[in-house]
């Protein structure tokens, strides 16, 4: 089974003089806490046959881990110790300063993440979901270890705090776990809301972007919207919405074939963005600005198609049960939408793909996919 | 993200992602089903093992649940692989489901499509597989295309220049990779000519004939196992299988070597070890890597259990003494770690540390000096009694989340029934080797591998 801890406490959470420390103070949770030495932890739930590791959002941190049922109990109580009390010394901050410079190093290299971290930068210019999670290498190699303990003392509070259990176990046996791990914690009075709040309005559509080509990828073009979070009733709508553009301009007549044409979204607490790419690869064709308010409009005007609605359920569903078919799969899923308002939209998932009407995403494309492009100076990324 | 569980098989890799997505749909179901006596169906545990009339081998292993069903054919390649060139196996594994003897690219494309869920190929250095995650009402249709790819693939023209294509943009990816370039190179010096050794070079075309002939000499119904797990029964399974391969009955080509009695395989020998070497290589990155690796036994060997918990020791999770010298103590690298890579006949044990190009390059200690220290630190000081159980509860644990997935258990339960002749060896035999393995074990694991250990430093260009 599965055990996971969520703080919210991402990097969208951090002061100017804190950029990078959420990421840092999570590399610092496993470096020793006031009761275990480093590597303890990590050695104690290996000898339990898991694997413990960590993650960082810009809505939350979290700690997973997949093992035996019978030492999930036992595996909480570090999660716990890590999570309230670690030591974070100015030696352990250096260390691991130096490898998250490493780890700066592997991201540029990763042309995937390179798409949607440039879907944030130019879709949230102005605002915390712009900065990426890892910061860079000149706030990495600033940031002062005072910086992270304050980070830590004003987010690691219990009441930003989330667990998440998935797998064979008892409600009741889980509550029983959970309440032993974390009970002795004292409650705070932090709201559980999200916190990084906004009015998010209608913007035209951002970029392009242009990425420069990596081994074996040629160079590709990212176009961005950002758009608000729809409530939890509703949450599928960004992802149905993406998929269905990227049909429409696939089997678009108005032009030929565009290559590595792709669409995604990504869902944040107080919002989303939803991004196209395309290959900029001579002598195929680009992906034009007036292609793309074409199939902007006819969605927005027609809606999709039956056709469009069943291929992107599909696409979506297919997604879905994958990540779920595991324990930790089902863990990160309820506990990334729990961070995201309600996780009972992870279980319903399924009830509310097939409930969403093609006239529900004709609205929501008309009102947030608007098409005057903003070339890129004006989105200045 | 706190670490990266590195994956760098090189070009032992997923290869084509050709539809996704459940789709209801009922082709294959119009087909007449004729009722074959099954053949040789017994039953293990959950299981149920059948050899169908020309001899393809099943593994059922029905999993009630959520109307999922994952299908894995795996291909024996061993013998085709020591008669042609590397490129050869994977256009073909690319080029696999296109157009066959009875359908058209664009039927086959529309029948895959029906079959939902998701269809990968992966060329590996025993096999070639196919893993399709399908639906119970879809299963016909998987089925049917599978067997269709298995019986006669065609490899019309474009489907080949799609594929070459397709490779050369993968390996041109690779090179990006340090981790790749540098497992990648470590086992062309640990393997020399062997095929285990194989590295994809620049090809401008491959004739349609050295695909088919390699495609007739692999995909015969003796190298053929079929893995299927999830919700559906047995017997639906059997009769699905015996009806779309009752013309799967190709020869078993003489394997170079083998006696007229007829071995199913007779891979090439092993080259001989050369001693320790080193290399360093140029990769096109920002990241570096350290990389020592050494040879291993194969995965039926006595050996392996204890070249797996000596990984483990090494670099395996978290706790393991790379990460606790490299990482922690020293603040070197994001991804750092070993993993034993077991396969047919032999296999390779790989530790590594990626790093930031520019940094750690200068130090007085170079990283891939560390890496190997701490290899050597096994023999000079060996696991005590906690750390070899973490290690062992760790290659356990490490196995058991490798197969939690349905399609992930489906591959495990078909490569073991190919490559060890019993599919429950996987489940019973492993973990009992793993406990059995002693502090003696490793030691000696570690002390002969490191003779002839391989170094490789891969250098980003920044």
């Amino acid at each position: 089974m599965a055990a996971g801890v969520w703080i919210r406490a991402g990097s969208a959470h951090e002061r100017p003089d804190e950029f990078g420390a959420a990421h840092l103070l999570e590399h610092l949770l496993f470096r020793g806490t006031t009761k275990r030495g480093p590597g303890e932890m990590d050695r104690e739930i290996e000898t339990y046959g898991g694997l413990l590791n960590a993650g960082t959002t810009r809505d939350a941190a979290h700690l997973y881990t997949a093992l035996p049922v019978e030492h999930v109990s036992a595996a909480l109580e570090p999660m716990a110790d890590a999570v309230f009390a670690p030591t974070l010394t100015n030696t352990h901050v250096e260390l691991e300063r130096s490898v998250i410079l490493d780890e700066l190093a592997r991201w540029a290299d990763d042309a995937d993440k390179a798409v949607s971290e440039a879907a944030l930068r130019v879709a949230w210019a102005d605002g915390p979901y712009a900065r990426p999670v890892l910061s860079d290498a000149v706030h990495i190699g600033t940031i002062k270890g005072e910086a992270v303990r304050a980070f830590h003392r004003r987010l690691y509070r219990p009441g930003r705090v989330i667990v998440v259990l998935a797998g064979e176990i008892e409600a009741a046996g889980g509550h029983e776990a959970i309440e032993r791990a974390f009970g002795s914690y004292p409650a705070s009075s932090t709201n559980l809301a999200p916190d990084v709040s906004r009015a998010v309005a209608p913007t035209p559509v951002l970029g392009p972007v242009r990425l420069a080509a990596t081994p074996g990828r040629p160079a590709c073009e990212v176009w961005a919207w950002r758009v608000a979070r729809p409530d939890t009733a509703s949450a599928l709508l960004v992802e149905v919405a993406a998929a269905v553009l990227a049909r429409t301009l696939a089997g678009s007549a108005s032009g030929p074939e565009i290559a590595g044409l792709d669409a995604g979204a990504v869902a944040l607490a107080d919002g989303a963005v939803l991004f196209v790419r395309a290959d900029v690869a001579p002598p195929a064709k680009a992906l034009s600005a007036a292609r793309l308010q074409a199939a902007v409009e006819r969605l927005a005007t027609d809606g999709p198609t039956e056709a469009d609605m069943a291929s992107a359920r599909r696409r979506i569903l297919g997604e879905r049960l994958f990540r779920l078919e595991t324990c930790l799969g089902l863990a990160r899923e309820l506990g990334r939408w729990e961070v995201l308002g309600d996780a009972s939209a992870a279980l319903n998932a399924e009830r509310a793909l097939a409930a969403l009407t093609p006239t529900q995403v004709r609205d929501f494309i008309a009102r947030w996919l608007t098409t005057r492009p903003v070339g890129p100076e004006g989105a200045k990324p | 993200m706190r670490s990266a569980i590195a994956r760098f098989a090189a070009l032992w890799a997923v290869v084509a992602v050709i539809a996704a997505c459940p789709a209801p749909g009922s082709l294959a179901e119009d087909r007449p089903a004729s009722a074959h006596a099954a053949q040789q169906t017994t039953s293990e545990g959950s299981a149920v093992r059948h050899v169908t009339r020309t001899g393809v081998r099943v593994v059922v292993r029905p999993e009630a649940g959520r109307g999922l069903v994952a299908v894995v054919a795996a291909i024996g390649t061993s013998d085709a692989d020591a008669r042609a060139r590397p490129e050869v196996k994977h256009v073909v594994a690319r080029s696999l489901f296109g157009s066959s003897s009875n359908l058209s690219a664009e039927g086959m494309a529309r029948v895959i499509g029906m079959s939902g869920g998701s269809l990968t190929i992966e060329a590996l250095p025993d096999c070639i597989v196919v893993r399709c995650a399908t639906t119970s009402g879809a299963f016909l249709d998987a089925v049917y295309a599978i067997g269709q790819a298995l019986k006669g693939a065609q490899f019309g023209a474009d489907e080949l220049r799609r594929a070459a294509s397709a490779l050369a943009s993968d390996v041109a990816a690779e090179a990006g990779s340090p981790l790749s370039v540098g497992a990648a190179t470590a086992r062309a010096r640990l393997f020399g000519d062997h095929p285990y050794a194989a590295q994809v070079a620049p090809f401008s075309r491959l004739a349609h004939s050295q695909i088919t002939r390699y495609h007739h000499a692999a995909f015969t119904p003796k190298n053929t196992v079929i893995a299927v797990v999830g919700d559906i029964g047995p017997d639906a399974v059997v009769r699905a299988l015996e009806n779309q391969l009752v013309d799967y009955d190709r020869p078993q080509p003489q394997a170079r070597g083998a006696r007229a009695t007829g071995a199913a395989s007779a891979a090439p020998e092993l080259p001989p070890l050369l001693g320790a070497q080193s290399a360093t290589v140029r990769t096109r990155s920002h990241s570096g890597a350290s990389v020592v690796a050494i040879r291993t036994p194969g995965r039926s060997d006595r050996g392996a259990a204890s070249h797996a918990v000596l990984a483990a020791v090494v670099g395996g999770g978290k706790g393991s003494r790379l990460f606790d010298a490299i990482r922690d103590a020293r603040g070197i690298g994001y991804a750092v770690g070993a993993e034993a890579h077991l396969w047919r006949d032999a296999g390779m044990l790989v530790a590594y540390v990626e790093h930031d190009a520019r940094r750690h390059e200068l130090s007085e200690a170079p990283v891939s000096q560390l890496v190997a220290e701490v290899m050597e630190s096994v023999v000079a000081r060996p696991p005590t009694e906690s750390e070899l159980l973490r290690a062992k509860r760790y290659v356990l644990g490490a196995r058991r989340r490798a197969t939690e997935r349905s399609l992930d258990l489906a591959q495990a339960l078909a490569e073991t029934e190919l490559l060890e002749g019993d599919w429950s060896r996987l489940e019973t035999t492993w973990p009992e080797r793993i406990e059995a393995v002693t502090v003696a074990d490793v030691v000696r694991a570690a002390q002969t591998g490191l003779r002839d250990r391989v170094t490789v430093t891969p250098r980003g260009d920044g």
